[in-house]
């Protein structure tokens, strides 16, 4: 029974490690991408275009193995919540690295544009926001620390901001004839594309404070009363771990 | 005779000396496996013998002289298991010296012993992921008995370069796999820098060197002194272009070679007004307007006194050409915490975070176009760094494209105020910080 | 002599079996109330009603305790039954489909939200346009992705999935708004993003239906794949 026990725990953390891993190809795709679109490098966008596919193969082993833990094991609530975010998480990671497929391709769109300093400058801004928001909503899942989770909301605040500094930014550029329509279009695009990638790391933020708490932001101060109370019976009745 | 919980007695003590013989085979063997637990061991080896003494009650002069035999030969082994131990903690240690991590693993993927480098890539997070990921791929092949080697480069941030190599090993018939990831990223990095180098060298030299060449040409065959007076102009600057290189190239030689003609104390206040008069003129014809803070006499520094001040105006006419007209650059100085803080800022194109690391290399243009327009030798960075490791300083650059750069170099006080300190300071205003 | 499992067992399955039917059921019903949403999300961008706004703001809560109701249920069933794999794939598939639901609900509202700059969005006519035919498509694909779930058809699911993404129209959007010099065009635009972003990703949020839809029928691993592409 324990031996049982300790290879289901095992699976729980290979899961985890490749969600991490997952994480970090897309984590690695941010700068990659930025770098394609800022340095004009077509080359580098086809290579990053092609290399989607390693995510959306992890994307799917995971979730495979996520179906064969929950069909071969009986997990009880909290490892069901570990599994179950998994699931949601690789939906968010995958989706973010097709953002960067995006920015690859949107910026073989505008091939050849000299892009004005100023907007290359809140391009790599937004870049380093988004990859500081993937990896702390990475640090909060791999660590369970869920107030981070929730902290990710506000931290995401600053991306917002610069996404409507870039804006505004590409308003002036165009109003002073320094960029074209066509790339100013395409600029925009990309703008939305960091934006959302903030976006999938507060999703995962809610999710991970969903996987130690077992509260969902949507859910009411009497609901998560609720489950709070619920939770506790049920985690000392199986003897899970407490979230640190 | 019924063999009671002592029975071996009534057999002799042969037969609990080939019994304690097993215990200690069996000790001996977990000993080298396990030696990290060598004080748990060493009790119970003491626990064996004591036990033997107590079970062979009155021994025999036959069975005394065993005793003592076993006696020596647990003594020798735990000597050998000493000595192992030193040897391996000895081997350990020299391991962790080494930058590269190590990581030797069995046929299950276990890590059976690895190095301090290794670290980072054990239960890694974000790119570290990805390299501890190959190195499970590789090892994978290593213990199918192929050695491997592969290339990744990581975009972080920072960008780095690890090269991960894998080779079969075998722990008695065990097949195990050794695992080496090198950070080559400065190498790699050198390497750039130096072929750069050499690509640049002969660019900067040779261009204008064929421009003189062709001109001179074109002159000899042209009667009209007009064209003439206009080409003879051209030579001149080329020639001038040429020699400015040459002269960056020497004081950069001289300054690489770390040699100070003297140490002395260099008041801070004179390095700024003399670096900035040495660029205004050359800032007002391009419209921008330099600003620098009153420095506090006080502020003294240990160096070379036309270093300093070379490497400050390099800084200066560096933030003056990327700035656009109507701009200013600002000058500061201040004193922090035993050292000199010198920092020049500008609102000009600004510096792309991936040509940050790279714009203290000899030559390296960050755009070719604009650096020909400004006619700079491609040094000054070159220039500044070498003088501030001659002082033992520093230089940083932040810088945000279309926003404009701050480069800050930090230089250690002078530890004996040589210079007379300043007139006495108003009792209300005691120093603040300051040495 | 039967065992007492075997008694108890028949009626057990039988109300299993009654529970998964159940759980499907409220999908599609957590599925009308934000097809509702979509409606009023439709007719706030038109008209920048107030009242109706606060009904779709109230109507919002109403889905997030659906959401959070479905997956204790789903939860419980995990734990309690051993599912079958079909069974599982139903009950994994209702978790992921209401989370594509509580969020195209959460892209609706955002729209919902712009009422009070209701007359900013219709500055530049074009781009007012684009954001309205940008909302009959959303809504137009998010319905064939519910119908998709209810009657699980497979033609229908596969059509769903396999839509091209619509980010021509956000290039129309933005193209259409720099054109526009007044001094609001910043504050139009971003508004006008803001709106069209979200219509753009309830769009895309149906296909991911669609795609999961097919899965839950097929359970085929390729059709898997397919979503993620």
């Amino acid at each position: 029974m324990p031996e049982q026990r300790k290879t289901f725990h095992q699976e729980l953390d290979e899961i985890r490690d490749e969600i991490v891993r997952l994480a970090a190809l897309v984590g690695e795709f941010i700068p990659r991408g930025t770098e394609v679109l800022l340095a004009n490098d077509m080359h580098g966008a086809q290579e990053l275009i092609e290399a989607d596919d390693e995510i959306d193969a992890l994307t799917l082993r995971v979730e495979e193995q996520c179906y064969h833990v929950l069909a071969l094991q009986q997990p009880m609530a909290s490892d069901l919540r570990a599994i179950v975010t998994a699931v949601w998480l690789t939906g968010e990671l995958e989706r973010s690295g097709d953002l960067m497929v995006n920015v690859a391709k949107a910026a073989r769109r505008i091939y050849g544009a000299s892009l004005p300093a100023r907007l290359r400058g809140l391009i790599e801004r937004m870049s380093e926001e988004a990859s500081r928001l993937m990896k702390y909503a990475i640090d909060a899942y791999v660590e369970r620390n869920a107030s981070l989770g929730a902290a990710l909301d506000d931290i995401d605040d600053g991306l917002d901001q610069l996404h409507r500094d870039y804006i505004e930014a590409i308003f002036e550029c165009h109003a002073t004839h320094d960029l074209g329509l066509q790339a100013a279009v395409q600029l925009a695009l990309i703008g939305r594309y960091y934006e959302r990638i903030g976006d999938h790391a507060v999703n995962i933020g809610h999710r991970v404070q969903y996987m130690v708490t077992g509260w969902l932001p949507e859910q009411t101060g009497a609901a998560r009363l609720h489950a709070r109370a619920g939770e506790g019976n049920g985690d000392q009745g199986e003897g899970a771990p407490p979230a640190p | 005779m019924s063999p009671g919980p002592l029975g071996a007695v009534a057999v002799g003590p042969v037969v609990v000396l080939v019994g304690a013989a097993a215990v200690l085979g069996a000790l001996v063997g977990g000993l080298v496996v396990r030696e990290r637990a060598r004080g748990r061991h060493r009790v119970r080896l003491e626990q064996v013998a004591a036990r033997l003494g107590v079970a062979t009650g009155a021994p025999s002069a036959n069975g005394d002289d065993e005793l003592a035999a076993l006696e020596r030969h647990v003594r020798a082994i735990r000597a050998e298991a000493d000595a192992a131990a030193d040897a391996r903690s000895l081997l350990q240690q020299a391991l962790d010296t080494l930058p590269q991590a190590i990581l030797i693993m069995d046929s299950s993927g276990l890590v059976l012993e690895r190095n301090a480098a290794s670290e980072a890539f054990v239960a890694a997070r974000h790119a570290d992921a990805l390299v501890e990921a190959a190195v499970g791929e590789l090892v994978d092949s290593a213990l199918r008995g192929e050695p491997s080697s592969r290339t990744v480069e990581l975009f972080g941030p920072p960008r780095r370069v690890v090269v991960i190599t894998t080779t079969p090993v075998a722990t008695g018939s065990e097949p195990a796999a050794v695992a080496v990831v090198d950070d080559i990223t400065e190498r790699r990095r050198l390497e750039a820098v130096r072929t750069d180098f050499v690509a640049n060298i002969s660019h900067e030299l040779k261009t204008p060197v064929g421009a003189i060449g062709l001109l001179a040409e074109t002159m000899q065959a042209e009667d009209d002194p007009a064209v003439t007076a206009r080409l003879a102009e051209r030579v001149q600057a080329e020639a001038v272009r040429v020699g400015r290189t040459i002269e960056d190239l020497l004081e950069l030689s001289r300054i690489e070679l770390g040699q100070l003609s003297e140490l002395e104390p260099v008041a801070v206040a004179d390095v700024v007004t003399e670096a900035v008069a040495r660029i205004r003129p050359a800032a007002e014809q391009a419209g921008i307007t330099i600003d620098a803070d009153a420095v506090d006499e006080g502020l003294v520094v240990a160096g070379e006194h036309r270093q300093l001040i070379s490497a400050l105006s390099n800084l200066i006419d560096n933030a003056v050409k990327y700035s656009d007209a109507g701009g200013s650059v600002e000058v500061g100085a201040s004193g922090h915490h035993g050292e000199v803080v010198l920092t020049v800022a500008d609102h000009g194109i600004g510096i792309p975070a991936r040509d940050l690391e790279r714009v203290f290399e000899r030559f390296y243009r960050v755009d070719q176009a604009r650096s020909r327009q400004t006619g700079g030798t491609g040094l000054g960075l070159a220039i500044v760094r070498h003088v501030v490791a001659n002082h033992h300083g520093s230089v940083e650059v932040e810088s945000r494209l279309g926003e404009g750069s701050l480069f800050t170099l930090r230089l250690p006080v002078a530890r004996s105020t040589v210079v007379a300190p300043p007139e006495p300071h108003d009792a209300t205003h005691p120093l603040p910080e300051r040495l | 002599m039967s065992p007492a499992g075997s008694a108890e067992g028949g009626p057990l399955r039988l109300q299993y079996t009654a529970e998964l039917e159940q759980l499907a059921l409220q999908v599609e019903m957590m599925g009308v109330m934000v097809d509702h949403n979509l409606e009023r999300m439709r007719e706030v961008l038109v008209s920048g009603e107030e009242a109706v706004a606060r009904e779709a703001i109230a109507s919002d809560d109403r889905i997030d305790a659906t959401n959070v109701s479905l997956m204790e249920r789903c939860y419980e069933l995990l734990r309690r039954e051993a599912p079958v794999a079909s069974d599982l794939r139903l009950i994994v598939s209702v978790l992921r489909v209401t989370a594509e639901l509580e969020r195209i609900g959460d892209l609706a509202l955002r729209v919902v939200k712009l009422y009070p700059d209701h007359e900013l969005l219709r500055v530049v006519p074009e781009a007012f346009d684009v954001l309205c035919t940008m909302a009959d498509h959303a809504i137009d694909r998010y319905r064939d992705a519910l119908r998709a779930w209810s009657t699980l058809d497979l033609e229908l699911a596969a059509q769903v999935a396999s839509e091209p993404q619509a980010s021509l129209a956000g290039a129309q959007l933005v193209e259409s708004l720099l054109a526009h010099q007044g001094s609001d065009a910043v504050a139009v635009t971003l508004r006008t993003m803001v709106a069209g972003q979200a219509l753009d990703r309830i769009a895309d949020h149906a296909a991911i239906l669609g795609a999961r839809v097919r899965y839950l029928i097929t359970g085929d691993p390729d059709h898997l794949a397919a979503e993620v592409r």
